[in-house]
């Protein structure tokens, strides 16, 4: 008996392998091939589409994102477009409500000035009426007190002689 | 002025103008009037229903005494007591003189003075006052110390006012309108 060490080739072994192996792989070939190519291809697709999938819902979303920021700017356009706005409104309605409170209160002040001017007038007239007729009062006591009757005659005679002056 | 005294001063005059007695019935008319006007009793005996016509008529002859009064005159007022019209008598009276006056071309004027005005200075103004109207005036005086001095005429509806009450009220009225 032929001694053999624990590691060597024997060529029948070899060939008996080779055709085991390429028995097997014919009859995976023949009867397995397609079911597994159609799982992996499936499984190929699924995964493209999921890609394709995301790809899209990332292109959507960027596309969305930019509008979002769009409309974002927008509104914030309009915004300061509304503050502005306001603040000059607001600033209009102030100038108003100053001019015409100035407005007011100039015509409150022309009025009492006029009303000031009135009653000093009014009251300067009351004393000059009053010296008025306080004077010819006291002239026509005096007149009345000193006229005597050649005076009296004496205005007569000149009332006459006006009389028959004029016609 | 009533209608009834227009008419019976109308008559008394066109009688007296048709007789030419103006003068006369103007002049005693006047005193006649003066006369009941200053005894009250007498124009109220006048009135007095419950005597009869003719005593009312005895009484005024013998007012009017021994003066003989205007037959027209007499006769006029006797009339006055027969219509029952004594009462219109001074209405009568002032209507009366209101036509004599034109025809006379006389005006009547009153001259207030703050003292009586003696009968030189009384007929001066008379005299001035019949030049510039161009009429006779009767002029009477009345005494009015309110004036103070000077005179002031009232002839019709004209006044002529030299009074130093109207030269005091001229000179108010200036100092009045002044302006401070």
């Amino acid at each position: 008996m032929e001694t053999t060490g624990l590691i060597s080739i024997d060529a029948r072994v070899m060939l008996a392998t080779l055709i085991n192996f390429l028995v097997f792989f014919l009859i995976i070939k023949k009867f397995f091939y397609g079911a597994i190519k159609d799982v992996i291809t499936k499984r190929q697709d699924s995964i493209d589409a999921d890609i394709t999938g995301a790809e899209e819902k990332n292109a959507s979303a960027g596309k969305l994102k930019l509008e979002y920021e769009g409309l974002l700017a927008d509104i914030k356009g309009k915004e300061r477009e509304i503050i502005r706005d306001a603040n000059a409104e607001a600033q209009a309605q102030r100038q108003a409500i100053l001019d015409k409170a100035h407005g007011e209160a100039k015509a409150i002040l022309d009025k009492a000035n006029a009303e000031i001017e009135f009653e000093k007038s009014k009251a300067m007239n009351e004393v000059k009426t009053n010296i008025v007729d306080l004077s010819l009062f006291a002239a026509e006591k005096i007149i009345h007190k000193e006229m005597d009757q050649k005076q009296h005659e004496a205005m007569i005679l000149d009332f006459i002689d006006k009389v028959g002056e004029a016609k | 002025m009533s209608l009834v005294a227009k008419r019976y001063a109308q008559a008394l005059f066109d009688t007296a103008v048709d007789k030419n007695v103006v003068d006369e019935v103007f002049d005693e008319f006047s005193t006649v009037i003066d006369l009941f006007k200053s005894e009250e009793k007498l124009m109220n005996l006048m009135l007095t229903p419950s005597i009869n016509t003719s005593e009312k008529k005895e009484i005024l002859n013998r007012v009017y005494g021994e003066e003989s009064i205007n037959l027209y005159l007499k006769n006029f007022l006797n009339i006055l007591l027969d219509k029952n019209r004594f009462e219109y008598v001074e209405e009568i009276n002032e209507t009366f003189r209101q036509l004599v006056f034109p025809y006379k071309n006389t005006v009547e004027a009153v001259v207030k003075t703050a003292v009586p005005l003696d009968e030189t200075l009384r007929a001066a103004l008379e005299k001035n006052l019949e030049k510039r109207f161009d009429k006779k005036v009767l002029l009477k005086n009345q005494i009015d110390e309110s004036i103070i001095g000077g005179a002031v005429v009232y002839v019709g509806d004209q006044i002529i006012d030299g009074s130093i009450k109207n030269q005091l009220n001229q000179m108010k009225t200036q100092m009045n309108s002044l302006r401070l």
